[in-house]
């Protein structure tokens, strides 16, 4: 009897003793396993604590050196935003749900990809990875005992894809600019970036010394005309990428402009543009130096490029025509714009504009008044250009006549049919010519009431700094009458 | 407690621990120490044993945070302030959940940081 | 840069010197730094590193951090490394102060303080540095924001 019992208890040592030594076996191969694998694989229970026998990589990745019977949740305080752990509890709750379906969960992961943040002891924040968690309900006697997961550092991926992104967005602007630069001859593309860098240099000036440019909303004038020149110039060259910008700033300057009283922080937004538009420009000038060598060879030349300026002309007198109900001829036949010295080539153009601008709003009469003066209805604005060894010029002649500006002129048409040149000695008759260049050009001493007054203003706003920028290039200019025919301007640049 | 209690300022700003002592010095306090980077504060606070301590974060050698991790090993009972520019919530909750007592915020008002150490006096006199 | 992130910066230097002397100072027009210096007397220079990466600093007239620490010292007597430590701990604190804003992964490093005219304080090439004129007490200082 004793044998038997002893044999038995010997059995079942012996059994207890094989089984251990499998279990053993067991969990020696699953700490093998959990030790090598590079995820992070763990079991949750109920409560939603991490169960004994986790991979070892799992300490690295939350960071932590003991999770055996931590809470899942504390473990993701101050590493991902509180809402992503609320969420987080919510899906992990309804994943223990049997009457919920598991594959439409997993849609819902909150952690399928979430950035973790990682602090010191101290708790300051040294570095962020990206992880991907994946859940699995664990199924015993149909029903859900726990949830395994598999935690998996994508942040190389991530940052690959993130990459690949910023490049594809990178290379689609730059391959539409790059469109929109080999349509453009490479002279005016090179004209255009200088204008806009004058304009910016302008607005830094005007930005860094406010009360030299006249106080805030001066300032604010002068960025709103610059912007406005550079739309222009843009969508002359068709420049669309940049047009665009500029527009956008233009809304944001109106925004402004709106405000009863301008702070020196509503700037912030100008400025920060204005930045965006510089890094702009720096492109440009990359993407200008890479075409430099097959340009010629791949662009196709727009007819209007050869006769930029005069189309340009031709153009606004069109609509300003249509504007002002008024008829005008325009004759540019012996207008050669070849002849313009490269670097004279933007100040002409911006001369001729505001010129242009100024003669029709507000020296052209209406063909009514014309008719009535016993003038032919269309009146006449021709282009010139002259050429000596020294000087380059152009003529700006019409033959309309001016209100108000007349009858102070007469006074030196009278006296002689009189050639008024600004650098003269000054004697009565310059004094007088200079009275009316001043008209021109000073916003402040302007006397006529004629059309939109900001219009006008900004006008001769615009022939102040023209002719700035115009004395800066060594150039002079010259207003003649000749009885009631025309009056012509004369502007002279020298060549070198 | 009929004595004073002792007190540490720890900033790395001359000015800032002027200030606070200029203000602290109407309270029953006597400054033991002063420190300009979290390694001096530790070892100033190892010699003096001061029972209240103003403490910066951002600070060279050792920042503000471990000094108070430090310190709290060192002597539990002791009462902190962490008078810092850092004004994040977190950074806040950080100190306090490392056992900070108080948080002042940069810059501070006189009144913000008398009424705060008034604060931190009372919990220490009530034996908190 | 973004505007917001601009005027956190703007928000906090304002805040700082209100909330210390009960003086706003008047924020001027900002501009985009160029090649030309922009440096007073005392410069406090914070680093920025984390997710956001560049630097701040503030630059100001010796009269000026006389003046601001007087009143926060509430004495006459001020000298000079008084008024070295007073720019490091302005810059620290609005620095400090947009953490509010940006998060805790806005690392900020100690003060560095430059004393003298230096010829100019470097910034990382390739990031805009955005200069805000300051005026307080008719004093004038610049903060510049460098950040990526």
């Amino acid at each position: 009897m004793m044998n038997k019992m002893q044999e038995n208890i010997s059995k079942l040592t012996s059994d207890l003793q094989s089984i251990y030594e499998d279990l053993e076996q067991e969990r020696v191969r699953t700490n093998l396993i959990l030790g090598a694998i590079s995820e992070g694989v763990f079991m949750l229970d109920r409560k939603f604590c991490i169960q004994e026998g986790y991979s070892s990589n799992l300490k690295d990745l939350l960071n932590h050196p003991d999770l055996a019977g931590r809470e899942f949740f504390s473990l993701l305080e101050n590493r991902i935003p509180e809402d992503n752990i609320r969420s987080t509890q919510e899906y992990l709750e309804f994943l223990f749900r049997d009457d919920l379906d598991e594959e439409t969960l997993n849609e819902l992961n909150p952690l399928s990809k979430i950035e973790f943040h990682y602090e010191d002891q101290s708790g300051l924040w040294l570095s962020s990875r990206f992880l991907s968690f994946i859940f699995k309900r664990v199924i015993q006697d149909n029903k859900i005992v726990s949830i395994i997961c598999t935690v998996k550092d994508i942040s190389s991926e991530e940052d690959l894809t993130r990459k690949l992104e910023e490049s594809e967005r990178y290379n689609k602007k730059q391959i539409e600019w790059l469109v929109n630069i080999l349509h453009v001859k490479p002279i005016l593309l090179q004209e255009f970036v200088k204008v806009v860098e004058d304009e910016l240099k302008e607005i830094d000036d005007a930005l860094k010394n406010p009360i030299d440019f006249g106080g805030y909303n001066s300032v604010l004038n002068i960025i709103v005309r610059a912007v406005h020149r550079i739309k222009r110039n843009a969508a002359i060259l068709d420049l669309n990428f940049i047009k665009d910008q500029a527009v956008r700033f233009k809304d944001e300057l109106d925004q402004i402009q709106k405000k009863k009283e301008v702070s020196g922080s509503d700037f912030v937004p100008i400025v920060v543009r204005l930045g965006d538009i510089r890094m702009m420009m720096q492109e440009i000038h990359t993407l200008m130096s890479r075409v430099k060598h097959f340009k010629n060879s791949l662009r196709t030349t727009r007819k209007y490029e050869d006769g930029l300026i005069t189309s340009t002309i031709s153009e606004l007198i069109e609509e300003l025509c249509i504007e002002t109900k008024k008829k005008v001829n325009f004759k540019y036949e012996d207008f050669n714009s070849e002849e313009i010295p490269f670097q004279h080539q933007q100040i002409v153009k911006e001369f001729l504009i505001i010129l242009t601008k100024f003669t029709i709003l507000h020296s052209i009469e209406t063909p009514e008044q014309r008719r009535a003066a016993n003038h032919n209805p269309e009146a006449t604005i021709e282009l010139e250009t002259f050429n000596d060894d020294i000087n380059f010029g152009f003529k700006f002649r019409h033959d309309g006549r001016l209100i108000r500006i007349e009858r102070m002129l007469q006074k030196v048409i009278d006296a002689r049919d009189a050639a008024i040149d600004e650098e003269d000695p000054i004697d009565e008759k310059s004094q007088l010519g200079s009275e009316v260049l001043q008209l021109f050009f000073t916003p402040t001493s302007n006397p006529m009431h004629i059309g939109d007054v900001n219009d006008t203003d900004g006008i001769l706003q615009d022939m102040q700094m023209v002719k700035k920028k115009l004395t800066l290039h060594g150039g002079r200019s010259k207003i003649t009458f000749t009885s009631e025919e025309y009056c012509e301007y004369t502007i002279t640049l020298p060549k070198k | 407690m009929s004595g004073k209690f002792k007190l540490m300022i720890v900033d790395d700003s001359t000015i800032i621990r002027k200030v606070i002592e200029k203000n602290l010095a109407i309270f029953n306090v006597e400054l033991v120490a002063m420190a300009a980077d979290g390694k001096e504060a530790l070892e100033k606070f190892k010699e003096t044993s001061p029972q209240i301590v103003t403490l910066d974060i951002t600070m060279p050698e050792m920042d503000g945070l471990t000094v108070l991790e430090e310190m709290i090993n060192i002597d539990p009972k002791v009462k902190v302030m962490v008078v810092t520019a850092l004004s994040d919530k977190a950074t806040g909750l950080k100190a306090i959940k490392l056992g900070a007592k108080s948080f002042v915020g940069k810059p501070f008002t006189e009144e913000k940081l008398k009424e705060s150490f008034q604060n931190l006096l009372n919990q220490l006199k009530s034996g908190e | 840069m973004k505007e917001t992130d601009l005027h956190f910066f703007i928000d906090s230097t304002v805040n700082y010197f209100e909330e210390i002397t009960g003086y706003k100072p008047i924020t001027g027009i900002p501009y985009l730094k160029g090649a030309e210096p922009v440096v007073l007397e005392y410069t406090g220079i914070i680093g920025i590193s984390g997710k956001r990466k560049g630097s701040i600093y503030i630059t100001a007239s010796g009269e000026m951090l006389q003046t601001l620490a007087g009143i926060i010292l509430g004495t006459k007597e001020v000298g000079s490394p008084e008024i070295k430590d007073l720019i490091g701990e302005v810059a620290n604190t609005i620095s400090g102060n947009v953490r509010q804003a940006f998060g805790t992964d806005f690392m900020i490093s100690v003060p560095v303080v430059v004393e003298g005219k230096a010829k100019d304080i470097k910034t990382p090439d390739d990031i805009q540095s955005f200069v805000i004129p300051l005026t307080w007490q008719d004093h004038k200082s610049f903060l510049i924001v460098c950040l990526e």
